[in-house]
């Protein structure tokens, strides 16, 4: 039972560090910023910061499943823009609620599509998300003559800006995807799906799982919550910019995976690690903000962190004996 | 002390891995100008020793002596350098250069201020070590475009390039036809008169024979002794490698003899490049063996079974009625189970829990709502009711498989077949890096599940494994079958002699 | 037929260049005009150019996706630095720290063991971070009109980005095929596990293609700022999609190990020609863009069939 009890210990630290990391990162940044400026300090309030969060960490749910299925997609940013546009530009014809499901079933639609490329002609996802980032982008553009869209349906509105008993409703919808995003990877049969495929891809398939048809779920699935949070974010700005809109998306939303300490080839991940990470993604981005440093610098950080992650989850795997990716 | 004519001389040479002594003891030496055939059963320890002396692994005792210095590598560069090339069974060629470009990798001759390759001189001098070894290739070819024995060909004449003088060649025969091999030996005679002394690793004896002027048998990472080959006799170097003693904790009771029913019928299988023509029946609560070395096909053949490579030709019968396999769902669905040889890569499920790895295979059944929500009782229930048998030992429900020892690890993804209620179990090199109290417990359960009523195909590389267990013993030479043996006339020396073509012996 | 897939690698794109040239001649009467002819070229040689430079990074098994942020960060340094120290001296500094960048890219790569995609996917953002903040955030104008000749100016009747085109192409030509260190660069691409076995390098064999590519972003850059005579910190975003287009298209393998300048070379060609195709239709400039996408995807699309179809005709047994 020698080894049993050394990777039982070693093991169990890797987990604790797992759940603590995270949520002690972010009070620290708090804490510290909270010290280095007091206007941050008046201005700091856990609900509105929750507030913005939400439209990083529900893309990060879509691209947690993505990345613990072993790959990653950078065409978010642009998906999100083309939805965003099309959707809203539809709301005078026919709607708010209409209008809303038409932009998340077009999401989810367009992510079927990058999984079916990607699983059928087997191109790695990256370039092919590469492609598909251009050419989503460029149909917004195309498809509002570069201007933006201003959204004035109160349903839509309602979704990034209203409340609920007090509550702001996209705080409510964050945490009920996250819910939901949860029962499906712990509670469900093809949550373990994906872990599996994302581990070890050729013990999956030989265990019978349809590889496939899970990769295409899980680009769609991606598609789903780009599309949430993109009536969400354009929501909160009251307009849907084909340009500006989920500009640099795709890489904040992989960094809070990332960050959240799921790790980039595959396997287990951490969900609400990745809530916890958008969180400070979202300070990242804000705090810096309201510091009145450069809001370049933020660029800076973000892409610094991104690499700080990845490299961090390599020693973890080193110096704690898990697994090597 | 050392006779002038040896170049390569190991003493005492060994070397552990966790849990396994892969090298023990062993002396070795080879004289200049010889071939020195090295044999023996897998695992014996011929692929450490040859790491060794490639400067791959350490030694951990014992003392090496190369053209008469003693030496040690460190790196695989180094061993390079002295003058060893290894040619291992996965060659290290890079397939998008030529085959001059192969050879002299990082040496290439330079001009215009030794920053230009020097095409005409690499070309010519590629020619010249290929004509040295009178092979017909042009130094411009890619090496994508070449044949496998052409591919070896060019590593033969990139160790001459070295000037080496001693080149080890790892299992060379094993994917060439009949004319190939000719010429290889054409090569490695030509070799020889050059002075090159060649270590020759192979399971066909008669190969062996043919070429070598002695022969060193290995058996579980010691050296049972050397011939001269005019003075030995192949019957002679089979038991060595088997020794005449069998162990007898692998055998366990006689089983009972049953009723013959017919499970499954399989006609006139093939592979592309792997499998000519197979036939065989299955039987139920029969435990069937398959044997074969490299490049039998035997890997191929069961991974097709399984569906999980296409097959060419050739027609399942299962149960009485004809099935096509496409795909590990449909065989999983007809009742198959399948166990892989290479556990760690294709086998577990690395980040995931003990639990989860074994239920996985079943885990849409282990639901309520209609296959919506995994019912966390249900699955412990069903994952205790195999391990009852199994005996998995793990820390807790939560552990990660990867921090279990390999026996448990096996009984592991054996037990993500068990929970199908298979029909056909398909276990490949069951107690591969497994220790032996573990290997006992498996043959124990794999017994069991025979004698419950599941067909068994095995495959060993473990002549006692082969040799206990099975019923009957189908072996595979080159893609076809070549000698089928029931209880009674199971010999390890004969499946031995069949695996290497001696199948009439 | 099995021949044509096989070779479709080295002369599809050909056949597209070809193919497309027919039709342009058809399509417009000014086409087969000398100018015309020049322009298109000169237009694209910024894909080329950056596209030499991926061909190098695919060829040995990696991506960079850093290069239109270098392209941002050497126009910023350009207008920064040359009314301080003079063109020639300007020009070369901003490329030094475009190689800088690249430096930096292939340290993260080999020491940090980052793969590739995310490492120059973070410095991406980084850059431009770093050309924004260099900046101040604006867009600054270069007043020494001198400068333009770089860009604009024609030598013997042709464009002068064409003949840096030309000088990088043969520099790169010889490199890759006709250097050690080029061929080192296919074999780690090839195998690199053999590559490493042999004894090669490889980790600076890596660190130096990404200074390479990244110096081919700061030629590109340069140009481009030459054209404008602004230095824009937000220049060419989207332009990785070109220069990734263009070499995949060219014929280079995915997979490492293969490349194809010849490809690089004219696919960049074709590219432009498109551009200029979907001028004549006089549709905006977002179709570019769409355009560029949509032929990457369909690159890859017919790459991904081949591939494919060639498995099929193995698994049944016939040669290949």
């Amino acid at each position: 039972m020698g080894k049993e009890k050394k990777g039982g210990m070693r093991e169990r630290f890797g987990r604790q560090w797992d759940s603590f990391v995270l949520p002690l990162l972010f009070i620290g940044l708090v804490i510290i910023f909270s010290i280095l400026s007091p206007a941050f300090r008046t201005a700091f309030n856990l609900i509105s910061s929750l507030r913005f969060t939400s439209f990083i960490a529900i893309g990060a749910i879509g691209m947690a499943f993505c990345i613990m299925n072993g790959d990653f997609d950078i065409s978010v940013g642009s998906m999100l823009a083309l939805v965003a546009v099309l959707g809203s530009s539809l709301l005078p014809a026919i709607g708010g609620v209409p209008a809303v499901l038409f932009t998340v079933v077009v999401s989810s639609f367009l992510g079927f599509v990058n999984g079916v490329f990607i699983t059928k002609l087997r191109i790695p996802a990256f370039i092919t998300t590469l492609g598909m980032m251009f050419i989503y982008r460029s149909l917004a553009y195309i498809y509002t003559n570069n201007t933006p869209v201003y959204i004035e349906n109160k349903f839509w509105l309602f979704l990034g800006n209203g409340n609920v008993l007090g509550i702001p409703f996209a705080i409510v919808l964050m945490l009920l995807c996250y819910g939901v995003a949860w029962l499906l990877l712990r509670k469900s049969p093809f949550g373990r799906y994906v872990v599996a495929v994302g581990t070890n891809r050729e013990a999956a398939l030989l265990s019978g799982i349809n590889v496939d048809r899970v990769k295409i779920t899980v680009f769609t699935l991606v598609g789903l919550f780009v599309g949430i949070a993109s009536v969400v974010i354009s929501a909160n700005l009251g307009s849907a910019n084909p340009g500006m809109l989920g500009q640099g998306y795709e890489f904040q939303v992989i960094t809070a995976v990332v960050l959240g300490g799921t790790v980039l080839g595959g396997g287990n991940g951490n969900l609400w690690g990745a809530f916890f990470a958008s969180m400070v993604i979202t300070y990242l981005k804000n705090g810096l903000g309201l510091k009145q440093v450069d809001s370049y610098w933020q660029f800076v950080a973000i892409g610094l962190v991104l690499i700080f992650a990845v490299s961090m989850n390599r020693i973890k795997f080193t110096v704690l004996g898990q697994r090597e990716v | 002390m050392k006779e002038n004519d040896t170049l390569l001389k190991m003493v005492g040479v060994t070397k552990t891995f966790p849990g396994v002594v892969a090298v023990d003891d062993v002396d070795f030496d080879v004289r200049y100008g010889e071939v020195h055939a090295l044999v023996g059963e897998n695992g014996a320890g011929k692929s450490t020793l040859i790491k060794i002396l490639g400067g791959v692994y350490d030694l951990e005792k014992g003392s090496i002596f190369f053209d008469g210095d003693e030496v040690s590598f460190t790196s695989t560069h180094q061993s390079l350098m002295s003058g060893i090339s290894v040619i291992y069974q996965e060659f290290n060629l890079i397939p998008d250069l030529s085959v001059a470009e192969n050879i002299f990798i990082g040496r290439e001759p330079k001009r215009i201020a030794g920053r230009f390759v020097h095409w005409k001189k690499l070309n010519a001098d590629a020619k010249g070590v290929l004509d040295r070894l009178e092979i017909q290739i042009d130094p411009r070819t890619f090496v994508s475009d070449l044949p496998v024995a052409e591919r070896q060909m060019v590593e033969i004449a990139k160790a001459l390039s070295f000037e080496s003088k001693l080149i080890i060649m790892d299992e060379p025969t094993a994917t060439l036809t009949d004319r190939e091999v000719k010429k290889l030996f054409e090569i490695i005679s030509g070799l020889r008169r050059e002075g090159v002394s060649i270590i020759y690793i192979s399971h066909r004896l008669e190969e062996a024979f043919e070429l070598a002027d002695r022969i060193t048998v290995l058996r579980d990472g010691k050296k049972i002794g050397t011939r001269i080959c005019t003075e030995t006799s192949e019957g002679e170097i089979i038991e060595m490698m088997v020794g005449k003693v069998v162990k007898d904790y692998f055998a366990g009771e006689v089983r009972k003899q049953r009723e013959r029913e017919l499970i499954m019928e399989v006609k006139n299988y093939s592979i592309a490049d792997h499998i000519e023509e197979v036939s065989f029946e299955l039987y139920r609560g029969e435990i069937l063996g398959f044997a074969g070395v490299i490049g039998s096909g035997v890997h191929h053949l069961l991974r097709s079974l399984y569906g999980v490579e296409p097959k060419k030709g050739g027609q399942m019968i299962f149960e009485g009625k004809p099935v096509e396999i496409r795909s590990a769902r449909d065989a999983i669905k007809l009742g198959f189970g399948y166990v892989t040889e290479d556990r760690k890569n294709a086998g577990i499920l690395p980040d995931m829990t003990v639990l989860h790895n074994v239920t996985i295979i079943i885990i849409k059944l282990l639901t309520f709502l209609r296959g919506m929500f995994i019912k966390n009782s249900t699955e412990r229930e069903k994952f205790n009711e195999i391990n009852r048998n199994l005996n998995i030992k793990f820390a807790d429900y939560g552990q990660k498989i990867i921090y279990l020892s390999g026996g448990n690890q096996q009984k592991v993804v054996i037990g993500r077949t068990l929970v199908t209620n298979c029909k056909v179990l398909i276990l490949q090199e069951p107690t591969r890096g497994i220790d032996v109290g573990a290997k006992a417990e498996i043959h124990r359960i794999m017994r069991e599940l025979a004698n419950r009523g599941i067909s068994i195909i095995m495959t060993s590389s473990e002549l006692p494994e082969l040799v206990n267990l099975p019923d009957r013993c189908i072996v595979l030479y080159k893609g076809r079958i070549a000698a089928e043996f029931d209880r009674e006339s199971m010999e390890e020396e004969k499946l031995v002699a069949a695996q290497i073509g001696q199948a009439g012996n | 037929m099995i021949k044509f897939l096989k070779l479709y690698e080295k002369i599809g794109i050909f056949i597209f260049l070809v193919a497309g040239s027919i039709f342009l001649s058809i399509a417009s009467p000014h086409f087969l005009q000398s100018d015309t002819i020049l322009n298109i070229i000169a237009q694209g040689t910024y894909g080329a150019i950056v596209g030499f430079g991926m061909t190098l990074a695919i060829t040995l098994g990696g991506f960079d996706l850093s290069v239109d942020a270098v392209m941002a960060l050497t126009s910023v340094f350009l207008s920064i630095l040359i009314p301080l120290i003079g063109i020639p001296l300007a020009i070369f500094i901003s490329l030094i720290v475009a190689c800088f960048v690249g430096l930096i890219n292939g340290l993260i790569i080999t020491k940090l063991r980052v793969n590739p995609l995310i490492t120059t996917l973070a410095m991406m953002t980084i850059i431009r971070g770093v050309a924004l903040i260099v900046a101040g955030g604006r867009q600054i104008v270069i007043h020494e009109k001198v400068f333009m000749e770089v860009g604009t100016g024609k030598l013997l009747g042709v464009p002068n980005p064409i003949y840096i085109m030309v000088v990088l192409f043969v520099i790169f030509y010889f490199i890759l095929y006709h250097t050690p260190f080029g061929r080192h660069i296919s074999a780690v691409g090839s195998n690199e596990s053999a590559a490493r076995i042999s004894g090669l390098k490889v980790d600076l064999i890596k660190i130096f293609v990404f200074v390479l590519v990244s110096f081919t972003a700061g030629v590109a850059g340069t140009i481009r700022t030459s054209q404008t005579l602004i230095g824009i910190p937000t220049m060419s975003p989207g332009f990785v999609l070109v220069a990734i287009t263009v070499t995949i298209l060219g014929g280079t393998s995915l997979s490492g190990g293969r490349g194809n300048l010849w490809g690089t070379l004219f696919a960049g060609i074709f590219i432009s020609m498109i551009y200029y195709g979907l001028n004549l239709i006089g549709v905006q400039i977002f179709y570019q863009m769409l355009s560029v996408g949509i032929v990457l995807i369909l690159a890859l699309f017919i790459d991904g069939i081949r591939g494919r179809y060639l498995e099929t005709l193995k698994a049944k047994g016939i040669k290949v």
